[in-house]
């Protein structure tokens, strides 16, 4: 994981945002305990306040719960996860989209160029 | 906490004044050792006069000898004095940022800073005093004591009361000299930024302030003594009486020591309220 | 809840020049909060103030009930700008005065922390660079279990390597019971680590609100918005 930090949005906002990631990415797997706040803090080298509001967050969108006394956990809900994959994703691809747009190039372009640069880099690996 | 502050004062200042202690005494024992080069009475110019060179080189070594011993035996009285003193100093500047934020009171720092200073400083004097013995070799002084004392008790004199005066004035003079360079340091910190020249302002406040003391005290011993009534009541002097001599003498000898010690005390007294007060609500660290 | 550090139209002088003026200020619990100013802003003489070091001019200075003093002391870890030690201790010597003197100072944690920063504990503290001296006030500092703890310019004179560690220490030892106040003027680096912020200009407040609070209104970073309010 690794906790990269923008100067000028709130915290508790983009680590909301990176522990989605984590989940969606697999760091912290569906159904897996989740480290202690004051262990992620450390660990992310920010406040444990906003480590905790953080974590609440997803609590109360369901990706995390919290058992009573074993503490958090990813939630087993394979498919709440891989909505959120969907959402982020599609957040990717507007951010494409628009920027693709900016340069002045419509969507069938973007796309096709797209391919094309998926087919040399899969050659490559090849 | 104030047992825990006079061990870590004991700590901080004992290696330097045992060394001290330690170096004073091996110079007197081999100045003990160079006496006898001389006991035959002749002296660095009758050997030089007679040609002697051994002799000369003797003498010239024993005087060395014994100059080192005076100075090591002053070094070691001024030592343990100035070191204490340089400690209360310290209190108020960097290591006073550890000092005073330990759950102490200021009471408990005054305290056992003077503890230590009365042990280390009373100690070395009477390590010098018997280095003193170490250097002349002569323990058979002690040994007459005895004798001293029941002559004197015969002749109505009270030899016990004096000694304990005397334990008594030292404690006394050795606080209250302590307390008055606390006392100084203390004001100096308080009223300016540079320690040391507060400090020097604060001592000569002090100083003022003792010698105003001093000159009450010296005005009630003399007052007595020209209208001819003493201070010490006459019950106390032996069953010798008031007119006998030994009867004038004690009451002389004991008013004296009364009247100082009264005198120390009313220095040490108010030096302690004023230290006490400056470190406690008037601090000023820097 | 009575709350942990709290200044009542406190003021400092020094001569006719006020560090603190009417300064008024409640902290509670749980918190990890950076005292931000430029040099002369008074967050020193705060600090001094809260730790009984300073009497107050005018006004006061609580800390939790009572005013500084032997009761406050044993709650109150503080982390002054310079050291401290006297010449003859050595590092375990700095660890037994602590122990003796502090009920809530943890020696194995101490212990454990001086060993992972490769200092030797039977060093002459006067023997260690000057690095090196600072994070071993900072090993005792963070090794008690105090309510109150009182940073002044921890992570100044050290090298990346150690502030990072520094911040580490900081975070892992936060506990719900207890604040820490971090006076510092490098917000980069701590920025992240903060819950809220006191601006100090002129010895006196002028904000005090969350990190986030002030990253969602300025957009901005702390850091910016502080370079902005105290520009020359």
């Amino acid at each position: 994981m690794k906790w990269i930090f923008d100067n000028d949005r709130p915290i508790y906002v983009q680590l909301t945002y990176l522990i989605k990631l984590g989940i969606v990415s697999g760091a912290f797997p569906a159904g897996s305990a989740m480290p202690s706040v004051r262990t992620l803090a450390t660990e992310a080298g920010v406040n444990p306040n906003t480590m905790q509001k953080a974590l609440s967050d997803l609590e109360g969108i369901g990706l995390l719960h919290t058992q009573r006394t074993a503490g958090r956990y990813v939630t087993e809900d394979t498919g709440a996860i891989e909505q959120t994959k969907q959402t982020l994703a599609q957040k990717h691809i507007d951010v494409f989209f628009e920027g693709m747009n900016s340069l002045g190039m419509d969507g069938k372009t973007a796309i096709t160029l797209a391919e094309k640069s998926l087919n040399n880099s899969s050659r490559e690996v090849m | 906490m104030l047992s825990k502050l006079i061990k870590y004062e004991f700590r901080a200042t004992a290696k330097i004044i045992l060394l001290s202690w330690a170096a004073l005494f091996v110079i007197a024992v081999i100045n003990y050792f160079a006496m006898p080069w001389t006991d035959t009475g002749s002296s660095l110019g009758a050997s030089l006069a007679l040609g002697d060179a051994i002799g000369a080189v003797k003498g010239t070594m024993q005087g060395i000898l014994f100059f080192t011993y005076v100075l090591s035996a002053v070094a070691v009285a001024a030592m343990s004095f100035v070191l204490m003193v340089i400690r209360y100093y310290k209190l108020l500047g960097d290591e006073g940022y550890l000092m005073f934020t330990l759950p102490v009171t200021a009471s408990q720092h005054i305290i056992s800073k003077l503890i230590t200073s009365v042990v280390w400083n009373v100690s070395s004097l009477l390590l010098v005093g018997l280095s003193v013995f170490i250097v002349i070799g002569r323990f058979d002084v002690l040994r007459a004591i005895p004798e001293y004392w029941r002559s004197a008790v015969e002749q109505g004199l009270q030899p016990g009361l004096w000694v304990f005066c005397t334990v008594v004035f030292v404690f006394v003079y050795a606080v209250s000299g302590m307390l008055q360079f606390y006392t100084a340091i203390s004001i100096g910190s308080h009223i300016t930024r540079s320690r040391i020249g507060g400090s020097i302002i604060g001592y000569i406040i002090v100083y003022i302030g003792s010698q105003i003391i001093n000159g009450i005290g010296a005005l009630i011993l003399i007052m007595p003594m020209s209208s001819e009534t003493y201070i010490y009541p006459t019950y106390i002097s032996s069953s010798a009486g008031m007119g006998s001599t030994a009867g004038m003498v004690n009451s002389i000898v004991l008013s004296y020591f009364i009247t100082f010690i009264l005198v120390g005390l009313a220095i040490a007294i108010p030096c302690y309220f004023i230290s006490h007060y400056m470190i406690s609500k008037k601090l000023n660290l820097h | 809840m009575t709350p942990l550090l709290r200044c009542q139209n406190l003021s400092k002088q020094f001569g006719a020049f006020h560090a603190l003026y009417n300064l008024n200020l409640s902290i509670g619990r749980g918190r990890i909060i950076g005292l931000l100013g430029p040099n002369g802003s008074g967050k020193t003489t705060l600090i001094k103030l809260a730790n009984g070091l300073l009497a107050p001019s005018f006004g006061e200075i609580f800390v939790g009930e009572n005013k500084p003093g032997p009761e406050t002391k044993k709650i109150v870890s503080y982390l002054p700008d310079r050291t401290y030690f006297d010449q003859w201790m050595r590092v375990h010597d700095c660890l037994s005065l602590f122990r003796d003197f502090y009920e809530d100072f943890d020696t194995a944690k101490a212990n454990d922390m001086l060993f992972s920063l490769k200092i030797d504990p039977n060093a002459l503290f006067r023997s260690l660079s000057k690095g090196t001296k600072e994070k071993v006030q900072l090993v005792l500092v963070m090794s008690r279990k105090a309510q109150l703890y009182l940073l002044d310019e921890p992570i100044g004179g050290v090298d990346p390597a150690a502030r990072d560690y520094i911040l580490q220490t900081i975070i892992s030892n936060y506990n719900e019971e207890g604040t820490v106040i971090i006076s510092t003027h490098l917000i980069q680096d701590i920025e992240k680590v903060l819950d809220d912020v006191i601006f100090l200009m002129n010895g006196q407040v002028e904000r005090f609100a969350s990190v986030d609070a002030i990253r969602e209104y300025e957009k901005k970073s702390v850091d910016e918005v502080f370079r902005e309010v105290f520009r020359c």
